[in-house]
């Protein structure tokens, strides 16, 4: 069986760094990305991502926003997809926006690829929350 | 996203009086630094804020962010290698100023321009900043890590020799566009001592030093406005702190005084009494209202007491007093007073008596000033500065009284005035630790005319305790040399050697501008009080009268025991 592949975004280049080595030393395989623009190319690209990772507050188009926009597509509306931020989870409306687990920045990296293959896994990831995004 | 109305940030323009132009200011939001700026920076310029690690750039950044999103702004907060943005934010949230909630509302919002630059250079982050700029219209950018964009941005793409020009490039593309787009940028650097010629330096509206100074083991931080375009600031150095309520700068007292432009007042003809009589009677009645006076004595001769007694005379007068002392807790100084029958502690609860005691360990004199002029007038000392009141704006003839009103008591909301009587009496216990908290000693002269000054305008009068070094003979040298001219007048305790016993001796050295009587009289301080001897004892050296011109008369005239002795 092939590697999960992976997508990241982030604009802070360091931590889509950091979560690409993180995440390749346990076996994932990994494309890392620092804006929303090309967060968005990339979970269109083939092969298409198993999983998305996006940082919540990306310029332009916020995390949340480039969810909004890969649920509202059929490609992508079930991809699984995790948030993280620096921001308190609760002023984040990941789950609105139709996302299936949240991190908070900073995070202890060795529960990383934990939090990811829970999520390819179809297991929401953090505190259910009401939606009304998700499909 | 809420809407951004920059407007409602800035001051209104400056009134249009003098030379310089009306600009509307942008508030730091920094405590004292507002008061240098004479109300805030300029809006629509490039600043630079240059400092070493650690000496407070981003909190400085983050308040005056802060300050701007509380009055609907929006910030734009971009990083080039350095912090992490969840770093930064984990620091934010230890301030009290700071809301995290307004990162996550894209209020306050944090951008990493570090791929741009390792992938496009310098040309590649003026391109996304452009966009940024753009999309956001940000009322205050600010860029954390313009030494980095020097350092590596040149490198990508560039041929040797053109990496200055590029930064050239880059920062008068930063100035463009904050003069075009009317977005005030305050660009972070670590001071690198770059010569004033320097693009980081010659190119930007202004720009703020943050430095540390060390003292043997001590350390002071420092920030200077050393430059500001076609606006006016307090000049020099002035001391700031970090604390979990963020930075708060204390301007220098006789900077700020100099350009105050405090109303003169008339001498006052009114005495303000010690409450000990034989004392008084010297001064023909007391010290004249609102002047300085120092008590100068040997160790244990009863300074503070003496002081003390000042005090509780003026608040049984219902002038409020003030004691501010390094040595003993307020407990101690209300016990000792009690334990003479000195009514400290009644007249304290009674809200006519304050007393303030600051430990003079890490004490610096700007803060302590300030601390005395708060408790003297109620109100901070170091209020915002109203935009049509600038430092040296020329004035319309006429005593500028809206400069004395920043220190006097603020009315309560609802225009309800504050219900305790104004400080009318100030004794400030201990020159030597005074000076000690002021690191330049040739700057104390000029902080007490300063505070003087103040405190004279604002019809205080003030008594300073002086120790003299050695507790025995006539060698009257003051202490404190250039006091002579700063005070109005001077009152000296001492011992004298009597037999097997030493009796304490006082005695009026000098009182400015008013007849006194020159008599070196005995007193003693007993559970009932201080008393001065009425008449000098046997073997006590005979004054004369000093007369209003300062020439001695004949011995023995009759001094008034109260009431003006001169106009």
């Amino acid at each position: 069986m092939s590697a999960l592949r992976i997508l990241v975004a982030d604009d802070e280049a360091v931590t889509v760094e950091l979560i690409t080595v993180v995440l390749r030393h346990a076996g994932f395989e990994v494309v890392g990305v620092t804006t929303c623009f090309d967060a968005l190319a990339k979970a269109l690209d083939d092969p298409a991502p198993d999983v998305i990772l996006l940082d919540a507050l990306m310029p332009f188009l916020s995390g949340i926003e480039v969810c909004r926009r890969l649920r509202a597509l059929e490609r992508t509306r079930a991809t699984p997809i995790g948030i993280f931020s620096s921001a308190d989870e609760g002023d984040v409306r990941w789950a609105d926006a139709g996302a299936n687990g949240f991190l908070p920045k900073p995070f202890n990296v060795r529960n990383l690829p934990q939090f990811v293959t829970a999520l390819a896994a179809g297991k929401p990831q953090g505190p259910p929350r009401p939606s009304t995004a998700r499909p | 996203m809420p809407e951004t109305s920059p407007h409602t940030l800035l001051s209104a323009p400056e009134a249009p009086s003098g030379v310089l132009p009306a600009v509307p200011r942008l508030p730091t939001g920094v405590p004292g630094l507002d008061t240098l700026l004479a109300g805030g920076l300029p809006a629509g310029r490039l600043y630079v804020l240059a400092g070493e690690p650690g000496a407070g750039k981003t909190i400085l950044a983050h308040q005056m962010g802060a300050q701007v999103v509380a009055h609907g702004g929006m910030v734009l907060f971009l990083t080039v290698h350095t912090e992490a943005h969840h770093t930064l934010l984990a620091q934010a949230r230890t301030l009290a100023f700071f809301d995290p909630a307004i990162v996550a509302a894209e209020q306050f919002r944090y951008v990493s321009l570090s791929a741009a630059l390792d992938e496009g250079g310098i040309a590649a982050v003026r391109e996304r900043l452009a966009h940024l700029v753009q999309t956001y219209a940000p009322t205050l950018l600010v860029l954390d890590g313009l030494h980095m964009l020097k350092l590596l941005g040149t490198a990508v793409g560039t041929e040797a020799g053109t990496d200055e020009r590029a930064f050239q490039r880059f920062m008068i593309f930063l100035q463009a566009q904050a003069t075009l787009s009317g977005i005030t940028t305050l660009a972070l650097t670590n001071y690198d001592g770059a010569a004033p010629a320097d693009a980081m330096y010659a190119v930007p509206d202004g720009i703020v030093h943050l430095r540390t100074v060390r003292y043997g083991m001590r350390e002071v931080r420092r920030l200077a406005v050393s430059k500001l375009r076609g606006s006016a600031s307090l000049a020099g150095w002035h001391d700031y702190t970090l604390g979990a309520g963020g930075m708060r700068v204390f301007p220098r007292l006789e900077a700020r005084i100099q350009a105050e432009r405090l109303p003169r007042r008339q001498p006052s003809t009114l005495r303000a009494a010690f409450g000990v009589a034989g004392l008084d009677a010297l001064l023909g009645g007391g010290v004249p209202e609102a002047s300085v006076t120092l008590l100068a004595g040997a160790p244990g001769a009863g300074k503070t007491l003496m002081g003390l007694a000042f005090l509780v005379e003026g608040a049984r007068r219902g002038e409020r007093g003030l004691y501010l002392g390094f040595r003993e807790t307020a407990d101690r100084i209300v016990a000792k007073a009690d334990g003479v029958g000195l009514a400290v502690g009644a007249m304290r609860e009674a809200g006519l008596l304050d007393v303030e005691w600051a430990a003079p360990l890490e004490l610096f004199i700007d803060a302590l000033t300030e601390q005395l002029l708060r408790a003297v007038f109620d109100a901070p000392a170091v209020p915002s500065r109203e935009p049509d009141q600038h430092p040296t704006a020329p004035r319309d003839a006429g005593p500028p009284e809206g400069a004395l009103a920043r220190f006097r008591p603020t009315a309560e909301p609802g225009g309800r005035a504050p219900t305790r009587a104004p400080v009318r009496r100030v004794f400030l216990d201990g020159l030597d630790d005074l000076r000690r908290t002021c690191l330049e000693a040739d700057r104390l002269p000029s902080v007490l005319a300063a505070l003087t000054d103040v405190l004279r305008a604002g019809g205080v009068s003030l008594l300073l305790s002086q120790e003299f070094r050695q507790p025995f003979g006539a060698d009257l040298t003051l202490p404190v040399e250039e006091m002579a001219a700063a005070v109005d007048n001077i009152v000296l305790l001492r011992y004298r050697e009597d037999g097997h016993r030493l009796r304490r001796l006082i005695s009026v050295l000098k009182l400015r501008e008013h007849a006194y009587r020159a008599d070196i009289r005995a007193f003693s301080i007993t559970g009932e009080g201080i008393h001065v001897d009425g008449t000098p004892r046997d073997g006590d050296v005979l004054g004369d009268d000093i007369a209003e011109d300062g020439i001695t008369r004949d011995a023995g005239g009759p001094l008034a025991p109260s009431g003006p002795r001169s106009a």
